[in-house]
């Protein structure tokens, strides 16, 4: 079965779509629902083979009065060697393509606009890349309260989610993928929406009473549309970076070691720092260009600076944590992302120079 | 209904304790019973190592997170008392597996000379852990997790260091108890009826392996929370 | 080959009786026989008899939830006939809460005190000396102790469920377990210690058994001319003795986290909630195995036995029961594709599918045995045939769970739900019934009567795929598991599911009537109802309290149905094959 053909063409078959109830909404969700449908095959294939025989087996030598069995072979190793090793290779070829599909939907592309997502007993709440976390929610069936997710029809969009309390797990069904949510880390996965579109999205991990309640809808819009939704929403207080800048400036006193023109200080530079390679004092250190690792670093950093020590600095910085909330950890983020030549053109603000913010 | 013969008649004419075990009679023959005892005593062995390795992992996660904390709170264990109590469990030990020849030799009075030196020492590391480590500790406010009540601590995690220090050699402190109680049961009936001789010393041999087991899991906690800064 | 040295069992009943003789001294006597007894297969009876009320318990809570199920959201708070029961209080919080900790305390209850201890402790119990010829297991009194820690667990369990329960899934996963304050803290407190002493139970009868198949084989029994039940057996004592404490130290540090705060698994002081998963599924996948490993040994031996065929590739399943208890170490990452890193994840998919292959290839096994066997098609062969129906598709519907693609997807929905149950109870409950009914005549000396065995069976057989087949549906459309309301769409599926529940309700119900009916009025069974050629068979049944007259020597193999008449029964009714040229032992 072709399975990149599968994905490409609009509308997966009849069969598919029965068992799933609905088409796959994106190139990986027909994707996954094409290798579903190999596994699928292939197992009907060896359970009809398998049950077959035992039926036909059954019938034709059940037990009748005086009747001896005759003798047969107790093994037979060119047999069994062969039912071993080639059902093997099957599920070799399972393995590799699984892994492909997996690691297409957690890697997103370069031009992803992030949505930051924050589940808590049992709300989510969204922050948009300008910052704004809006309130809206619609009643989907069974009058429960599901808040709206608008995403632009045409451009991959990047969640980068985090708990705030216990363990969540963001799923959309009908893009096929999922992932948990986590307590003090972000985990992240990637969708693209093909045409306009609601998608319902559940909680999937047990959270506590209200668990099945907790759901939210992913609602497609074009992008046009979606770029004046997000105008409308804009927080005078300015996109991240900005509020970011505020932040350090006002409250964190981060200047006083961290340089954002490039001297070296008691602290790392940030000019330039984010989405380079960084070597740390215990031997480890972190990858070039990995986005989601230095989300991860910048808040590690902040709660726990002690726990990975650039090399060629001193493990002198007091921590912050419980200083900023979730939302200004990711403004304090988006500003040091900001000042990198790597950090991706979206997150730059292009209305105002982060250096001349305004002072409210 | 047993049919293991354990009359312990103190001062029973006759035949020590040891000559008149007779084997279960499930079992073939008295080797057997051994082995079969051995085994199950290996098995159990074999749980009490995987349970303690849980802890080791937890210890060896925490310390790759906070390795401050740790090292921190490392600095307040005074290795003068980790280091005697490692003797004092090295040479208790020893007199413990001298004790199991003693009875193979039939040398009644060393078999539990040996077995007392042994229960001796391990009241002495549970003395020298309790006077000199647990209780200073505690009247400092040095406790696990949210009794933790020190204001001097050297890092904000080091409560977790002490919550692991806690864990671990609570519960080896635990089977410290445990191994003494298997080896005063032994003595007593060593005393009563002479109970361990050369043909039989099952029960013996079995709170001997237990007692190494507990000295090697203190080996190997004592440079993990003492020695490594 | 000489004949096997056991007397004829015709004069070894009468001055001694069996071992369910009550005993003299009165009522009084006989229940101080049994609670002080050291017999295995007392014990293994009173096992029996408690892991058959804890399947009742845990299948009430089942239907239950499927109850709840019927509606999308009318919670059965107002005014039906459990209405009364669900209601945990005024607010919708609050009968949630209830529906939670019924799921929870399902799970738990079928988990730790039924599908865990089940086989081993019954079944094996009881069979396990027999098959190899001994008068009891290597340490008889460590036996019983087994069995009371087990009521001990069990106690603490049922009181903390029935107390106002646990809400957090069966699976305790942190920062939930380890911080949320609604739940009573001493439940959940109680509810990890019941498991911990539960696992003590489980601890020492596999070392009991371990011990006992190295050292009191009878003579002439060599590892492979052991049945493959119990090969089974010693993988799944493997298992238990190797991983269970890995769960102990697991709970007890959960329960250090509740009650002191430590900072080991909850992030708000520091911890890691990853970590408690890594832990807990170190023990929780191998313990799957625990469940299914009996499972395939009964279904072995009853496919031998009552296709009058030894088994195709003993060796092949023998090896594969072992390469199963090593592997199962190794694939506990499956559980958590969702929240590891990459690397975790692949590396785990792949040792997972590895996993598969050995299961696979004793499916074949199985199959290939039915070719050319003498079928008899009576209630425990149809268990048999059942047993391999639902574990294939239990074990087919995990390759799309293994596959990392896939299973983002289905993971935490339905199908992993329709999943675990066609192979825990398709697999394991169908095999251990139909062990129970294999083995009634020997254990109790009474045959249960046939056409209701076959009924139940066909009950449970429908009403199980009725149950459990649309909710793989369920879980591909998008339903996620441990939800107590869900979305229109889903109504029929679900209503679906709740009829098949009650059906196999229902099956299960019928089956247990025809086991009390037996021991009432049921026919004295023959020492050898079914022609098996173990060493189970060569003695009456029930067995007299000290097993075998004379230590049997061992002359044949288990499964030589083709060189030897079965011992107790007419040669008219289990004719040999024809005689190959060259002898009785060519092939």
């Amino acid at each position: 079965m072709n399975m990149c053909a599968l994905s490409i063409a609009q509308q997966s078959d009849w069969l598919t779509t029965k068992i799933f109830g609905a088409s796959g909404a994106s190139p990986l969700a027909r994707e996954s629902d094409a290798i579903f449908m190999w596994i699928f095959w292939f197992s009907t294939f060896w359970f009809v083979l398998l049950m077959g025989l035992m039926a036909y087996w059954v019938v034709k030598y059940r037990r009748r009065p005086g009747v001896a069995p005759q003798r047969s072979a107790h093994h037979n190793t060119p047999l069994e060697l062969a039912w071993t090793i080639i059902p093997s290779l099957f599920l070799g070829y399972m393995f590799y393509v699984g892994f492909q599909g997996y690691i297409s939907n957690l890697v997103a592309p370069t031009n992803a606009e992030v949505i930051d997502v924050q589940g808590r007993k049992w709300v989510w709440t969204i922050t948009y890349p300008n910052g704004a976390n809006p309130l809206t929610s619609i009643t989907i069936a069974n009058n429960q309260a599901a808040p709206e997710i608008y995403i632009p029809v045409g451009r991959p969009v990047q969640f980068r989610m985090t708990s705030v309390d216990v363990m969540h797990s963001f799923w959309i069904p009908d893009f096929r993928f999922k992932q948990d949510i986590l307590p003090n880390r972000y985990s992240s996965f990637w969708i693209e929406a093909e045409e306009p579109g609601d998608h319902v999205v559940y909680c999937a991990e047990y959270c506590g009473d209200l668990h099945s309640e907790m759901s939210a809808i992913i609602r497609a819009i074009p992008a046009d549309e979606y770029d004046a939704y997000l105008k409308s929403i804009e927080d005078p207080g300015g996109p991240p970076p900005v509020r970011g800048k505020r932040l350090v400036d006002t409250r964190g006193g981060c200047i006083a070691c961290h340089s954002i023109d490039g001297t070296k200080g008691i602290g790392p530079t940030w000019k330039d720092a984010w989405g380079n390679a960084v070597q740390f004092a215990d031997g480890t250190s972190l990858p070039a260009d990995d986005p989601d690792a230095w989300d991860n670093y910048i808040r590690e950093s902040i709660i726990n600076p002690n726990a990975r020590i650039h090399n060629g600095f001193a493990p002198a910085m007091a921590s912050y944590a419980g200083a900023f909330t979730e939302d200004e950890l990711g403004y304090i983020a988006a500003y040091i992302k900001s000042l990198s030549s790597k950090a991706p053109a979206g997150e730059i603000p292009t209305e105002e120079d982060p250096a001349e913010a305004p002072s409210n | 209904m047993s049919t293991i013969d354990t009359s312990t008649k103190a001062g029973a004419p006759g035949e020590p304790g040891w000559k008149r075990y007779k084997f279960a009679d499930h079992f073939r023959n008295a080797e057997d019973e051994f082995d079969a005892c051995k085994l199950g005593f290996w098995l159990f062995l074999a749980t009490e190592v995987l349970l303690f390795s849980g802890l080791f992992c937890a210890y060896a996660m925490f310390r790759m997170k906070y390795p401050e904390a740790f090292a921190a709170g490392s600095h307040h264990l005074d290795v003068k008392y980790g280091g005697i109590n490692t003797l004092v469990l090295l040479v208790s030990s020893f007199t413990v597996a001298m004790s199991i020849r003693c009875a193979q030799l039939n040398n009644q009075k060393w078999l539990r000379i040996n077995l007392i030196i042994t229960i001796l020492c391990a009241f002495l590391f549970f003395f020298i852990k309790l006077a000199f480590e647990y209780i200073p500790k505690w009247s400092q406010g040095i406790r696990p997790g949210i009794l933790y009540s020190n204001p001097f601590a050297g890092h904000p995690q080091e409560p977790t260091w002490w919550s692991v220090y806690y864990g671990a050699t609570g519960i080896h402190a635990l089977h410290v108890l445990i191994g003494a109680a298997l080896l005063i049961w032994c003595l007593v009936r060593s005393f009563r009826s002479n109970q361990y001789g050369p043909t039989h010393y099952t029960m013996l041999e079995n709170a001997g392996l237990y007692w190494h087991l507990v000295d090697v899991i203190w080996i190997f906690l004592f440079p993990l929370l003492y020695l490594i800064h | 080959m000489t004949t096997i040295t056991t007397p004829d069992t015709g004069h070894g009943g009468h001055h001694e009786g069996s071992y369910l003789t009550p005993n003299k001294g009165g009522v009084f006597a006989t229940i101080i026989q049994w609670a002080t007894t050291i017999d295995h297969k007392k014990i293994g009876m009173m096992y029996l008899f408690a892991v058959l009320g804890m399947f009742m318990l845990g299948g009430v809570a089942a239907l239950m939830v499927r109850a709840e199920l019927w509606e999308p959201t009318r919670m059965l708070a107002d005014g039906t006939v459990t209405g009364q029961f669900f209601k945990g209080g005024d607010t919708a919080s609050a009968n949630y809460l209830t529906y939670n900790r019924i799921f929870t305390m399902h799970g738990a209850v079928m988990v730790f005190l039924v599908i865990v201890p089940g086989a081993p402790a019954t079944l094996g119990n009881f069979l396990l000396p027999l098959m190899l010829g001994a008068k009891d297991v290597a340490f008889p009194r460590l036996n019983l102790l087994s069995w009371y820690i087990y009521l001990l667990g069990a106690a603490f369990a049922v009181l903390a469920l029935l107390n106002t329960g646990a809400d957090t899934g069966w699976t305790f996963y942190t920062p939930y377990s380890s911080s949320h304050a609604g739940n009573t803290y001493g439940n959940i407190v109680m509810m990890t210690t019941a498991a911990f002493i539960l696992g003590f139970s489980s601890i020492l009868t596999g070392l009991n058994f371990i011990v006992t198949i190295h050292k009191l084989r009878c003579p002439g029994m060599g590892w492979f001319d052991m049945p493959l039940f119990v090969w089974a057996m010693y993988a799944t004592s493997i298992i238990q003795v190797l991983a269970t404490p890995v769960i102990g130290i697991t709970l007890l540090l959960l329960i250090f986290e509740r009650v002191f705060h430590v900072g080991i698994f909850d992030p708000a002081m520091g911890g890691d909630p990853v970590l408690f998963q890594h832990f807990f599924w170190f023990y929780s996948h191998p313990v799957v195995y625990v469940m299914i490993l009996p499972g395939m040994g009964i279904a072995t031996e009853l496919i031998a036995v009552h296709c009058r065929k030894p088994i195709f590739g003993y060796r092949a399943i023998a090896f594969a029961s072992l390469g199963i208890a090593a592997v199962s170490f190794l694939v506990w990452g499956h559980h958590m594709f969702a929240s590891m890193g990459e690397l975790a994840s692949a590396v785990f998919s792949a040792l997972t599918f590895f996993v598969a292959i050995p299961t696979a290839v004793k499916v074949f096994n199985w199959i290939a045995t039915l070719y050319k066997g003498s079928i008899a098609l009576n209630t425990p062969m149809l268990y048999a045939l059942s047993f391999l129906f639902l574990f294939s598709i239990g074990g087919l519907t995990g390759l799309p769970l293994a596959t990392l693609a896939t299973d983002l997807h289905l993971h935490d929905s339905y199908f992993v739900v329709a999943h675990f149950h066609y192979v825990m109870m398709g697999g394991t409950v169908i095999a251990f019934v139909g062990g129970v009914h294999h083995w009634w005549p020997k254990m109790t000396g009474k045959m249960y009567t046939e056409w209701v065995g076959i009924l139940g069976c066909l009950l449970v057989f429908v009403g199980f795929n009725v149950t459990f087949f649309t909710q793989f549906f369920l879980g591909i459309q998008g339903m996620p598991r441990r939800y107590a309301n869900y979305v229109d769409e889903f109504q029929l599926l679900h209503q679906i599911s709740t009829v098949g529940a009650f059906t196999l309700g229902l099956g299960f119900f019928i089956q247990l009537g025809n086991f009390i009916h037996s021991l009432i009025a049921g026919r004295k069974a023959p020492p050898n109802p079914w022609g098996g050629l173990t060493l189970e068979w060569y003695i009456e049944s029930p067995p007299t309290e000290h097993n075998f007259h004379k230590e049997p020597i061992l002359t044949h193999g288990p499964y030589d149905y083709e060189d030897v008449y079965p011992p107790h029964c007419d040669p008219a009714d289990f004719p040999l094959p024809d005689p190959k040229p060259g002898g009785a032992n060519a092939h």
